[in-house]
Order: C-alpha cells, then sequence, then structure tokens
C-alpha cells in the first residue's frame, strides 16, 4: 500500500488540467505515442467538441521514482466548471492529494479557490502547480502571490511545469510520490469499497468505479451492496490504465472498475458502499452529500411516443451524473415529460445533448427556472419548480425565491461595469477585496432567477472575459413576484410560463414572445403571440401567415431527388414540436434564455 | 393477378447536357460547350448508344421490345445538337422498341443559331418543341444569364410555332431577380397571343450552391417578394383559364389536346428510361440515376458497366407513396379507380390520417372519384407531397 499514490488534478476551467494528465500518462508510458490525441482523457465527443472536461476520468500508471521503486499512480482528472463541481467533490474521495493547476498567465480565478477549499476541507495534501509558463505573459511571482494570498495555500512547494512542452512533468511525478501521503485503510478488515462513479455498459450493464477503503476483492467474489442488502457475482474487476485491464485482486487504497451484471441502472447510487456476501461490512461508509439542484426544466420528447425510451435513457444517465435529478411531470402543451433538476445551465445543456446523442433521442426542453416558496393564504407553503404550478394570485400570501452569495473574481479596472451589472439583477453588495493591481474580488448577493438567465454571457462581455465567477446558495428572500404566461392563439401553454419580478413582468414578457417570433417559422395561418399577467395581456406580436409552399420547378423524372428534399423537409418538421395546430421548435422553448439587458 | 387495364409501355429520356454558357440559376447536369464541337458531339451521341444497349441487357430489360410511346431530348440545350445527330439517335431508340413514339419533344433555346435548325428537327421526326423563352425583357434576361435577347426569343418562338409541329411549349419564370408581376402578365399575354397552345410557368428556385445561391447569402439578389409572387401566380390562372388553357399540372398549362404525354408519365408512375449524364430512369420496381459527371459517365461505359450513380428498389409501399406525392402535382389528381385497380385497397388504407388532416386543411378534395388539389392546395402542394413521404 506504500507503494500507491491516489491524486486528482483540479483548476479552474481551461488552465490545462487534461494536458497535463496528457504529459503524466505519456511521460510513465501508459499511452504511447501513437495514441496521442490532445486531452485524451475527455473522451465524450461532446467534451471534445466544446474543449472542456464534463466527466472526471480515471488512469492508473506505473512509475520507477529516483529512488528505485515502483509506484503505482492513480490519476483522476477533474472538470473545472462549477457546473460540474460535484465531479470534482466526490473524486477526492478516492484521493489522498491533489495537483493544484494554476494558470500561470491568468493567476489565480474563482474556480481556483473553490476546488482549493474541496480538497482542504478534505484533508489533501495540495500540491500548487504553475502550469503554461512556456506562454510569454506568463507571470510565475505574481501568480504564487495570488496562491498565497486569495487561495490562502503555502505556495513555497509549488511547481513551475508547462504541460504544452512537458517542461517539468518529472518534478511532478517525484512531488506526487514524496508528498502525496500513501492510502491507509486495513487490507485486512472486512471489504468496504466507496463507488464514487459508474456508468451503464451496454454489455457489463452497471460498471462502478469504486475506491477500496478496507479490506480486498477477489475477481470472481459475490459482492453485496450496503443500502439495499442486494447480492450479486462480479464479472469483472479490472483498473483502468486507461482502457480496462482485468486482475484477480484488489485491495484497500486501491482504486478498481467492478462490473456484476447489474442490469438495473437504478440498482446503484453514487455514494454506496460494496462489501463481500460471505463476510459483510457491518458498517457502510460515509457516502457523498446529496447535491442540491439549482435550475429545473421540463423535459418532453420532441415524438410523444418516445416516453418511455426518455425514461429508460435518463436512468442510464443518472447513474453516470448523479447530479441530476428527474421526476415525470406532464403539460398540457407537451404531454408525458419529466421535470429535471441540474447544478446550472451548462449542466442542463450538457444533459440534453448528451441524452440526444448517446440514446438518440430528439427531446423539447423548457425554460429553467428555480424553485421558489410560496406561502399562500391559509397557511400552507408550497415549493414551486414549474411556473404553472404557481397558485393564483389571490391565493399568494409571499413568494420567496432563492438568493446566492456569488464570488466574483475580476481585475479591478472592470468594477464599475460589473457593479453596475450587479445593481442591475437587483443585487446586494457583501464586500470588496483587492489584491494587487491585477486582482479584486467582490462578493454579491444576487438572486439566482438574475443570475440563471445570461448573468455570466454579461459579466464576460463586461470584463472583456477577463472575470470568473462561483456561487453557493445562500438563503430564500421574499420578492414581488408574478407569474408571465405565453399564449398562442389565445391559448395559455403552460411550458412556456415563466416567474419575474413584477417591475420586469411587462419587459420580459415582450422580450419573450418577440424571440419567440424570431424562432416560430410562419405556418398555413397567423399565429398570435401574448404575454399575460392574471387576465391581463401585457404584449403581444403575430407571426404573420405562410402565403404559399410549393416549389414547382421541374425535376423531369429526378423523383429520388424531389423526395429527398421532401423528406428534409418533413424531419424538419418532426423536430419541432406541435401545440395545438401550432408547430415550434425547440429554440422557441428557449425564448426566455435570450432575453438581454437591452430588452429589458 | 392485378389486372393492369394498359399493356406496359415506356417513355425514352434522352440527356443532351451541353450550353453555350451556363445560367446562374442552373443546377442541371449541364456543362458549357459554346457552340458544340462536331467531335464532342458525336462523341456524346455514340457513348448514348452504348448506355442504352447496356441498360436494355441490364435493368431496364423489361422494357425492351415495349410499344414505345415518348421520347424527351432534354437537357442542358438539345437545340445544340444538328438535327442529323438528332435524328440518327431518334433512329436507334426506335429500333430497340416496338410502335411509332405519339410524341416526340426536344428543348429549344431561342438563340440565333438555334432557330435555323428548326426545320430539320421537325424533319428528324421532333413532333413537339420546348422553348427555353424565359422572359420577353432584355433586361431581365440578362440578369438571368440567358444567351439570347428578347426579339430573338419573339421571333424564334414564331419560325417554330409556323413550324409544322404537332406541339409547341414555352418555358417562363416568374420570381426572376427585378421582375414586376406587371412585367411577367405582359409577356404571359404575348405569348399567348402568339398562339402558343402549351405553358409552363416556374416560380424561380434558388438552387443551393448555384451563383443565385451565392448572391443572395451576400444579399446581392433582389427578389420579388411574396405578394407579387403570389399575385403572378393568381393572375397567372386566371389569365391562362380565360385564354382556353387547363391547368393539368401545378406549372404546366396546355389548350386542349396539348399536355405533354411524355411529362405525364412521371408523374403517373409510367415507366421511363433516362439515358446520358444525369439522367433518371424508372423501370417497373427500379429507379436509377446517372453520374453527373460526364468524365465518370464516359469512363464507366468505356469499361462495359452501366454509368449508375445510385439505385434503389421500391417496395410496394414505396410505389403507394410515390403514386400519392406524385399524382398530386396533376390537378385531375388520383384516380381512386386507378389506385385501388394497383394496390387493391384505398389510399385511406395506409395514409387515412394524411388524408384526413388535409382534408380538414382545405388543402386536398374529393371529386368525382378522385382525390386532387384545392385552389388552396396548389399554393400549398409541398405540404400535401410532405404527408406522403417516410419518415
Ligand atoms: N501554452 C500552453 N497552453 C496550454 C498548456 N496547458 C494547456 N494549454 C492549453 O490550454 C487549453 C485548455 O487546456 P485543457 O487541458 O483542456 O484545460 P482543462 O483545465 O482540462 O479544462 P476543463 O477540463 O474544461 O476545465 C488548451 O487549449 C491547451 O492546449 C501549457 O502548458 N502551455
Ligand atoms: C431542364 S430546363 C432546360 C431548358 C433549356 N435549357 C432552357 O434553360 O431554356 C427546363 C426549364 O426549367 C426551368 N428552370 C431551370 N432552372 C430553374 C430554376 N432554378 N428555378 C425555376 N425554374 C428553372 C426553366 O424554365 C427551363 O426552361
Ligand atoms: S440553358 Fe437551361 S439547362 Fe442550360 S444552363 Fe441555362 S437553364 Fe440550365
Ligand atoms: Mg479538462
Amino acid at each position: 500500500m506504500d507503494r500507491i499514490r491516489n491524486f486528482a488534478i483540479i483548476a479552474h476551467i481551461d488552465h490545462g488540467k487534461s494536458t497535463l494528465a496528457d504529459r503524466l500518462l505519456e511521460v510513465t508510458g501508459t499511452i504511447g505515442t501513437r495514441q496521442k490525441v490532445d486531452q485524451f482523457l475527455d473522451k465524450m465527443d461532446l467534451e471534445r467538441e466544446r474543449g472542456i472536461t464534463i466527466k472526471a476520468q480515471t488512469a492508473r500508471m506505473q512509475y520507477r521514482a529516483r529512488d528505485g521503486r515502483d509506484y503505482i499512480l492513480n490519476l483522476i482528472d477533474t472538470p473545472g466548471h462549477v457546473d460540474f463541481r460535484y465531479e470534482v467533490s466526490r473524486s477526492l474521495s478516492a484521493c489522498e492529494g491533489v495537483l493544484l493547476v494554476v494558470d500561470a498567465a491568468q493567476g489565480v480565478e474563482a474556480q481556483t479557490v473553490a476546488n482549493a477549499e474541496l480538497a482542504v476541507a478534505a484533508g489533501l495534501e495540495v500540491i500548487p502547480v504553475l502550469n503554461k509558463i512556456d506562454l510569454p505573459n506568463s507571470d510565475p511571482e505574481r501568480v504564487l502571490q495570488e496562491i498565497e494570498d486569495v487561495v490562502g495555500v503555502p505556495a513555497d512547494g509549488a511547481l513551475q511545469v508547462s504541460a504544452k512542452t512537458g517542461a517539468g512533468i518529472h518534478e511532478v511525478l517525484e512531488a506526487i510520490v514524496t508528498r502525496v501521503p500513501a492510502p491507509q485503510g486495513d487490507p485486512d478488515a472486512r471489504l468496504r469499497a466507496l463507488v464514487f462513479d459508474s456508468w451503464f455498459d451496454p454489455y457489463q450493464g452497471v460498471a462502478m468505479l469504486v475506491r477500496v477503503v478496507d479490506g480486498s476483492l477477489e475477481g470472481r467474489e459475490r459482492i453485496r451492496l450496503c443500502s439495499s442488502g442486494a447480492e450479486y457475482d462480479t464479472s469483472l474487476l479490472g483498473v483502468l490504465v486507461p482502457e480496462v485491464q482485468p486482475v484477480d485482486r484488489t485491495s484497500a487504497g486501491e482504486v478498481a472498475i467492478l462490473c456484476a451484471s447489474i442490469r438495473d441502472p437504478r440498482a446503484v447510487q453514487i455514494g454506496e458502499t460494496v462489501t463481500a456476501a460471505r463476510e459483510p461490512a457491518p458498517e457502510p461508509l460515509g457516502g457523498f452529500q446529496p447535491v442540491q439542484s439549482m435550475v429545473w426544466s421540463g423535459l418532453y420528447p420532441t415524438d410523444p411516443g418516445a416516453y418511455e425510451s426518455l425514461r429508460v435513457a435518463i436512468s442510464k444517465l443518472q447513474l453516470n451524473d448523479s447530479a441530476i435529478f428527474a421526476e415525470p411531470e406532464t403539460s398540457d402543451a407537451l404531454g408525458f415529460g419529466f421535470r429535471c433538476g441540474y447544478l446550472g445551465l451548462l449542466h442542463m445543456e450538457v444533459t440534453q445533448e448528451r441524452l440526444e446523442r448517446e440514446y438518440r433521442l430528439d427531446l423539447i426542453i423548457t425554460a429553467p427556472t428555480v424553485v421558489y416558496r410560496v406561502k399562500c393564504r391559509d397557511g400552507s407553503e408550497v415549493s414551486i419548480h414549474r411556473p404553472s404550478d404557481l397558485p393564483e394570485q389571490g391565493e399568494i400570501d409571499e413568494i420567496a425565491e432563492p438568493v446566492i452569495l456569488t464570488q466574483i473574481h475580476l481585475p479591478p479596472q472592470h468594477l464599475g461595469g460589473v457593479l453596475a451589472l450587479c445593481q442591475a439583477r437587483r443585487g446586494v453588495q457583501r464586500d470588496l477585496a483587492v489584491h494587487g493591481e491585477r486582482r479584486a474580488v467582490l462578493r454579491y448577493e444576487l438572486p439566482l432567477s438574475e443570475v440563471v438567465v445570461d448573468f455570466y454571457d454579461r459579466l464576460k462581455s463586461v470584463t472583456r472575459g477577463y472575470a470568473s465567477m462561483d456561487y453557493e446558495l445562500l438563503e430564500y428572500r421574499p420578492a414581488d413576484l408574478c407569474r408571465v404566461d405565453i399564449l398562442l392563439n389565445g391559448e395559455a401553454v403552460d411550458a412556456l410560463s415563466l416567474i419575474v419580478h413584477r417591475e420586469s413582468a411587462h419587459g420580459r414578457g415582450l422580450a419573450v414572445i418577440r424571440q419567440m417570433k424570431k424562432h416560430i417559422p410562419r405556418q398555413m395561418f397567423d399565429v398570435a403571440l401574448q404575454a399575460s399577467v392574471g387576465s391581463r395581456v401585457i404584449a403581444r406580436v403575430n407571426v404573420k401567415a405562410l402565403r404559399k409552399n410549393v416549389t414547382a420547378k421541374c425535376y423531369g423524372g429526378d423523383v429520388t431527388r424531389k423526395r429527398k428534399l421532401l423528406e428534409k423537409q418533413k424531419a424538419g418538421k418532426k423536430r419541432m414540436r406541435k401545440v395545438g395546430r401550432v408547430e415550434i421548435p425547440q429554440a422557441a422553448f428557449l425564448a426566455v434564455l435570450s432575453t438581454t439587458d437591452g430588452e429589458r | 393477378m392485378l389486372a393492369r387495364t394498359r399493356a406496359p409501355d415506356v417513355g425514352v429520356y434522352v440527356h443532351l447536357p451541353f450550353c453555350e454558357r451556363i445560367c446562374p440559376y442552373c443546377d442541371f447536369a449541364v456543362e458549357p460547350a459554346g457552340r458544340l464541337a462536331p467531335e464532342l458531339e458525336r462523341r456524346y451521341l455514340e457513348w448514348l448508344e452504348v448506355e442504352l444497349d447496356l441498360a436494355l441487357a441490364g435493368p431496364a430489360r423489361p422494357a425492351a421490345g415495349r410499344v414505345l410511346r415518348s421520347v424527351y431530348f432534354g437537357g442542358g440545350t438539345p437545340s445544340l445538337f444538328e438535327p442529323a445527330s438528332i435524328e440518327r439517335l431518334l433512329g436507334t431508340i426506335r429500333k430497340r422498341f416496338a410502335g411509332e413514339p405519339e410524341e416526340v419533344t426536344l428543348e429549344l433555346n431561342p438563340g440565333t443559331g438555334e432557330i435555323g435548325r428548326v426545320p430539320g428537327f421537325r424533319a428528324a421526326g421532333v413532333t413537339r418543341l420546348s422553348v427555353g423563352v424565359q422572359s420577353l425583357r432584355d433586361e431581365t434576361l440578362r440578369k438571368l444569364g440567358r444567351a439570347h435577347t428578347a426579339a430573338e426569343a419573339l421571333s424564334g418562338l414564331e419560325a417554330c410555332l409556323r413550324g409544322g409541329f404537332e406541339s409547341v411549349s414555352t418555358d417562363l419564370i416568374f420570381g426572376a431577380p427585378g421582375q414586376s408581376e406587371s412585367e411577367f402578365l405582359s409577356d404571359l399575354e404575348r405569348v399567348i397571343r402568339l398562339g402558343v397552345p402549351h405553358i409552363s410557368a416556374y416560380a424561380l428556385t434558388i438552387e443551393p450552391e448555384t451563383p443565385f445561391a451565392r448572391a443572395r447569402a451576400r444579399g446581392k439578389l433582389a427578389l420579388p417578394d411574396e405578394d407579387t409572387l403570389l399575385a403572378a401566380g393568381r393572375r397567372l390562372r386566371v389569365g391562362l383559364a380565360a385564354s382556353g388553357f387547363t391547368q393539368y399540372e401545378i406549372s404546366s398549362f396546355a389548350r386542349p389536346g396539348h399536355a405533354s404525354r411524355h411529362n405525364q408519365r412521371y408523374w403517373l408512375r409510367r415507366d421511363v428510361l433516362g439515358i446520358g449524364v444525369g439522367a433518371a430512369s424508372l423501370v417497373e420496381s427500379s429507379r436509377w440515376k446517372n453520374l453527373r459527371a460526364r468524365s465518370e459517365w464516359e469512363a464507366r461505359l468505356a469499361d462495359g458497366r452501366l454509368p449508375v450513380a445510385e439505385s434503389e428498389s421500391l417496395t410496394e409501399q414505396d410505389a403507394r407513396r410515390e403514386t400519392l406525392f406524385l399524382g398530386f402535382r396533376r390537378l385531375a389528381g388520383i384516380s381512386r379507380a386507378a389506385y385501388l385497380r394497383r394496390f387493391a385497397e384505398a389510399p385511406e388504407r395506409r395514409f387515412g390520417a394524411e388524408i384526413r388532416e388535409l382534408r380538414e386543411l382545405e388543402l386536398i378534395e374529393d371529386r368525382k372519384g378522385r382525390i386532387r388539389l384545392t385552389e388552396r392546395g396548389i399554393l400549398f402542394a409541398d405540404e400535401v407531397f410532405l404527408r406522403f413521404v417516410a419518415c
């Protein structure tokens, strides 16, 4: 066990975690240079297209250290974006140390601080690594100072590397061996292994990534899940190098992948303790804090007949992403679907895309909303997960909305713009700290609903891309809110309602229907779009009827060509959802998102 | 088991891909060839003959020896070919089939060079000319990139009408850049007054990857708005009806007895063997389409193989779909009796929901044993066709 080191790479987004992982895998010979692709561990197409890590990934490396001994290093590459924070905290449970990567040019950013705090709270060894020292504008001196001042981690042992050129990589490996503690745990005790990640494999069923905390596990052993007591025969025990390599046995301190022909994706929960059926451990491990969803939206199949496929797809995806919450809901306009909770908008987008790609579904996602708490006149209290559930005005005593504490890192010269933005979003300033000429940390209390829409984009544009932010939920506060309904040809569409501050009701209602107008194609009849509060119509626009639709060009005998054109047109229509007689594309359901301040 | 009322017959389409220059809206299989070098003309003819025999020994075998109903020389600009070439081709084709074709059409561009050949084409056995007039305004012809002037088009058309053909058709384009409704209507009126018995009027379609598509993307193509197009389309139908024309297909109008037999074969799903680059064929339950690039087409033939780019074998359900989405192009619509004869079931059997919906939308109607487009359906024909394609 003293030859094992388990560590994670954590950082702010884009500071080079995955690239550093590439170099470590190469230098240790884990992947040959022939297999070389950038960000090797970003396996999903979606990750490659977007250039970000979404899922944490594990790889086991062999390394002969300068002390002449061979070590097993378990690396976990984690995502940097706030929305995938839960991936980081779970990964840390399988580690004794972290590499805290900081971009030597950009310096400390919001997620540097937030992720470092997670590592410190978990009691892990933190090794600061300045990356990108090859960049001409890198400034290690300043950034080291920031690590001490802003993150509050001693920076004297910081390493300086370039994940791009490979400079300093051996020092990183040595630091892992000498500074990260070896795992502890009793190899002779009864088996306890913590499931910290899982996914659904079409052949093996549920695959579990476990950290063996105590005891050991044999390749053909019968296992038991502590929470349910269910038992299964192990069908595969292996390590990720990074592809699966079967092993006969794994014991305390190690990370392993375990399959047991479990076909029901709901049988295993993240944080589950696996023990041996012949000698079960008396006490399970601690597990994980449940996640708290920040935003909620409806998820519906474009083709109402695909509901069952969607249900199965969600439960399989949940196995791989335990931060998705889902419960069935029905909508008058959209039929059967799910109300889903996410950690943020990127998380929502990624979930939709993964469902569409990995499970070949076509989905309609409704505008995201936060959860409101409503006190009714009759004394009852309800949580509102979708705007159309808001009780009638007359029944409401008080509506409270979630408020977050936001931490914004920015260059001080942009303070003016950021303060104005926060003010416009009904913010209350908490405090402001300036660290040198380059960095200010501003803390603001903001209604979550005001941040969900397009706050981050606006923040980036106000600071020319130089700000970063992080947030945590603070409390619920009463506010003067009301529901705006959107009507299509006179009929309110439940899936389109939104809850807004009363003062911005008119502006937001108008902005939403104008945006929808841009997305709804002209149909064979006029489409009237209205926004209303209660029974009062506050804004209205029209989508004029299409007057003709015929391409009468002569195609001669080329019937196949004409048919293919028609099929394409038809497929386009199928991706729209019919509400009443009106065909609505996905983009129109999200019109509320593109509401910019200019239109308010 | 299913009795067919007609003995199987066939039409032949011959694609002649050469044009003096290429119009910026065109996406047919064409290549610029100036006045068409005799050597190129001869070579293309020879390959056509090779293809004809290969096809008749291959997928078109069931059509060999059938009664030949119609021949269509389309393009491209077939009138760039010498009458002697057309005569030779027609002779070769007729030898492979039985009977006497009722209609032999040739597309002709009304440029000076071509007009001199009109008597020759008649003598070669052409019975019908389709004259690519497009517009009678120089300004518009120029914007369309046409090789002829309005005056040439007019005198050319007159020469064709005097040429002793059984029928003459004129192609007109509406919705051309800068073209007003009144301009189009005055073109139409002049064509009617000349006594042309068949008119095809096409709304300009901007095809992807053509110079027009690129110009439009750059905001450099001013096209008439929807209201103008709609009004032009409506006045076109009213004006032609008043002059004794029947709209027998969405873009085709004819005086009695002048409807194109060959083109109707497509809408009625009757077999047509197509030869030449890019040509499409339907023989029994097979559809295939040739390579569009002449070099590849020739290379395949030189190799003794058919120059087919794609082919498919149609199922009965495909045939039902086609019967409906092609059949609706004809304003007479689909004969219920014919459908029943062919498929031993009513159209509603497989497409009940679609037909019901279209009827509710008032896009189609039932009339005297036929289902057909309504007035509104003519404007939204794509909506109707869509319902019958797969996916
Ligand atoms: N110049 C330079 N560029 C680097 C270096 N390391 C990483 N990069 C670049 O920085 C960008 C982000 O790198 P990633 O490795 O994807 O960053 P990440 O931290 O994994 O990002 P997330 O997983 O999305 O949080 C890429 O364009 C890399 O090529 C370095 O040492 N020098
Ligand atoms: C196969 S073309 C060949 C006829 C001849 N070469 C000519 O252009 O005059 C037949 C007709 O299709 C029409 N056509 C061609 N391209 C078109 C387009 N992009 N939109 C609408 N009609 C088109 C023209 O009216 C043309 O006369
Ligand atoms: S003359 Fe006809 S076939 Fe030739 S390029 Fe012009 S439109 Fe196309
Ligand atoms: Mg990454």
